[in-house]
């Protein structure tokens, strides 16, 4: 084999690569789905203690609430979630219904809400074609004295 | 034999971070036609590095009774392929294997997600996306490259390992920076890293020096120095391919005091400090004739650091090649080039990373080498993707800048008198319009004066002021304008050092 055979060998090989990829973009999708066993849902909801955990999550879309009874101020957050595709949201509401915390999930990180009033509060999981796990704690929390 | 060159260094080594670092093509109207030039192989270069050339090596041997393997290597596809591969891999394993990341455990599902879902922009620190993505596209671009494989073909290898990566290799969803920084800053960092491997090997030499040589090649292209390992290639003596050597090259290094001052909403609060300023600058080629020959065979480096500071070490640090250029005149007094440029600024003013592609005319009046001697430039700018640091935006992750395309201008004027004397005038503007971040455009402007006297063909001391400023308009948010200037005093250092012969008075 010459070396114009070879070099024309190389660029069909690049090309078909580049071919191949470009296909497969538009040539796949995926249908939504609501979450099920094998998601392994799990929930603790204590008092100043809860927490949500799913795994296997693929393309779903759904909604969950929870009430939850906080005596703290305001819930200190510890992310542990995985959502590297759709939108993954946590909504917190006080005993008063304000809006304390409205955020992405999030992986590895430590967060907390506004202050708010004690009570019974409510926690809302947003699913919008998300895909990987879910790990959110929170615990009640009050201001140092 | 070095003169021309060596001006055209000293110039670069005047022109401010901002101006400087654009001026590429500019600068091969500073040799005249009938300029007389370093024949051969191996003229300056491994002095430069502080290494002895092929025929100071005792057991070197005649350089032309040797036969050269490396003049005209074949193509290995499959061994770039593999090479490629490898680069994937090594980061992915130590990323599954070692720390465990929820992104490396790839799979068929993973890859379907990657496929269905549409991209994102991600948002991972400046360092990530700014600095590693272009070094991880440079690995892409040398498994071709040093497989035997030219400068264009080489050019879409980091597009494809990065398709590869993006699509195959994290479960995060592809990002479009991330492609452009790999893509397209890999390719100009490549080939820089490639060219400065291939000056710093010695096919000729051994022991040693041999050792020495192959690990220092190895350090600036390790999937290079993979290659001559895993070939055998490391302890073969034979001729150095006329490729592996520039034409010319020069190095300047610049010591000293800076005066800094820096100011925010327009001056309204402003402050001062005293750092240490060094830059260097590398200059590989000649800026005259390289310019239209293969890619790349005339490039600049710069690198600037200062402190103490809340900037960072780091200030400035550049890399632009020459693509292709065309004479508008039998004479070549006026020069159209094209350039390839990976620029990062890391200033009181601004934050700025990004790749881009010059365009321009540059003029000679007058004669390098006789009293007097100028050069005009007025370059375009288009900026393919620039990031931006925002002064409001904050991902949940930790990117905190805008990304955008934009358009620049660039235009410099310089004059030199008997080789000795030297003065600067540069200014360079770049608006940046923002397509993922704060709803925002940022205005980005440098200006720098200078002047510098060369005392011998080693030493010389300079001043210079430069000024850069930053106005961002943000559509919802109030309006940022921050600048820093600059006034600084410097000793050089020439390396090797200017040629005997200028004419001096």
């Amino acid at each position: 084999m010459n070396k114009s055979d070879r070099m024309k060998r190389g660029w069909v090989r690049i090309g078909a690569t580049g071919a191949i990829l470009a296909l497969a973009v538009p040539a796949c999708s995926i249908p939504s789905e609501t979450l099920g066993p094998n998601n392994h849902v799990e929930v603790t909801n204590l008092v100043g203690h809860f927490q949500l955990t799913a795994d296997n999550i693929q393309n779903v879309t759904t909604v969950m609430s929870f009430t939850w009874n906080n005596p703290g101020v305001y819930a200190a957050i510890n992310h542990q979630s995985f959502t590297p595709h759709g939108t993954t949201k946590l909504i917190i509401k006080d005993a008063a219904d304000s809006v304390l915390y409205n955020g992405k999930l999030l992986d590895d990180q430590e967060d907390r809400t506004l202050s708010g009033t004690p009570g019974i509060w409510n926690v809302t999981f947003t699913l919008d074609q998300s895909v990987g796990q879910i790990d959110v704690t929170l615990d009640a929390a009050w201001p140092p004295d | 034999m070095m003169r021309t060159f060596v001006v055209v260094g000293l110039l670069w080594a005047g022109m401010p971070p901002a101006v400087a670092s654009a001026q590429g093509p500019g600068l091969a109207e500073i040799a005249p036609p009938a300029a007389p030039r370093i024949a051969g192989p191996q003229p300056v270069s491994p002095a430069f590095l502080g290494l002895a050339s092929a025929g100071d090596s005792p057991a070197a041997a005649p350089p032309d009774t040797l036969p050269c393997p490396d003049c005209n290597p074949p193509k290995r596809f499959w061994m770039a392929a593999a090479d490629l591969m490898l680069v994937q891999l090594f980061p992915w394993s130590l990323n599954y294997f070692i720390t465990d990341q929820p992104w490396a455990k790839i799979g068929p599902q993973s890859w379907r997600n990657n496929m269905a879902y549409p991209w994102v922009w991600d948002d991972n620190s400046f360092e990530i996306n700014q600095f590693r993505h272009p070094y991880q596209g440079a690995s892409y671009f040398n498994s071709a490259r040093t497989n035997g494989y030219n400068f264009w073909a080489s050019a879409a290898w980091p597009a494809v390992g990065s398709l590869m990566w993006e699509y195959y290799m994290e479960v995060y969803p592809p990002a479009p920076n991330d492609l452009v920084n790999t893509a397209v800053g890999g390719v100009v960092l490549g080939e820089t890293l490639y060219r400065l491997s291939r000056l710093t090997l010695d096919n000729t030499a051994t022991g040693a020096e041999r050792t020495w040589r192959e690990i220092g090649s190895a350090l600036l292209n390790p999937i290079g120095g993979f290659n001559r390992l895993i070939r055998g290639e490391t302890g073969r003596v034979s001729a150095n391919p006329p490729q592996w050597r520039p034409s010319a090259i020069l190095g300047v290094l610049d010591l000293g005091y800076r005066r800094t001052v820096q100011s925010i909403g327009s001056g309204s609060i402003e402050t001062g400090s005293n750092q240490w300023n060094a830059s260097f600058l590398l200059s590989y080629g000649d800026p005259a004739k390289d310019l239209s020959r293969s890619p790349f065979s005339y490039f600049v480096v710069r690198a600037d650091l200062a402190g103490p500071g809340n900037t960072g070490l780091l200030n400035q640090l550049n890399a632009r090649g020459s693509l292709a250029a065309w004479h508008l005149d039998s004479r070549g007094r006026n020069q159209v080039a094209l350039s390839l440029a990976y620029d990062y600024f890391n200033n009181p003013a601004f934050e700025y990373g990004g790749e881009s592609v010059q365009l321009g005319l540059v003029s000679n009046i007058g004669t390098p080498g006789k009293v007097w001697w100028g050069q005009t430039s007025f370059l375009f700018n288009g900026v393919l993707l620039g990031a931006a640091k925002s002064d409001y935006f904050q991902s949940t992750g930790a990117r905190n800048y805008d990304y955008g395309p934009g358009l620049g201008t660039i235009l410099g004027g310089r004059i030199l008198y008997r080789n000795r004397l030297q003065g600067t005038v540069g200014y360079t503007g770049l608006w940046i319009h923002t397509i993922d971040g704060t709803q925002s455009a940022h205005y980005q402007d440098a200006l720098l004066i200078e002047a510098r006297y060369w005392a011998s063909r080693k030493i010389g001391v300079g001043l210079s002021y430069t000024g850069y400023t930053r106005h961002s308009d943000y559509r919802d948010l109030p309006d940022v304008d921050q600048d820093a200037r600059f006034v600084r005093f410097f000793v050089s250092q020439a390396i090797p050092g200017l040629p005997n012969g200028a004419p001096r008075e």
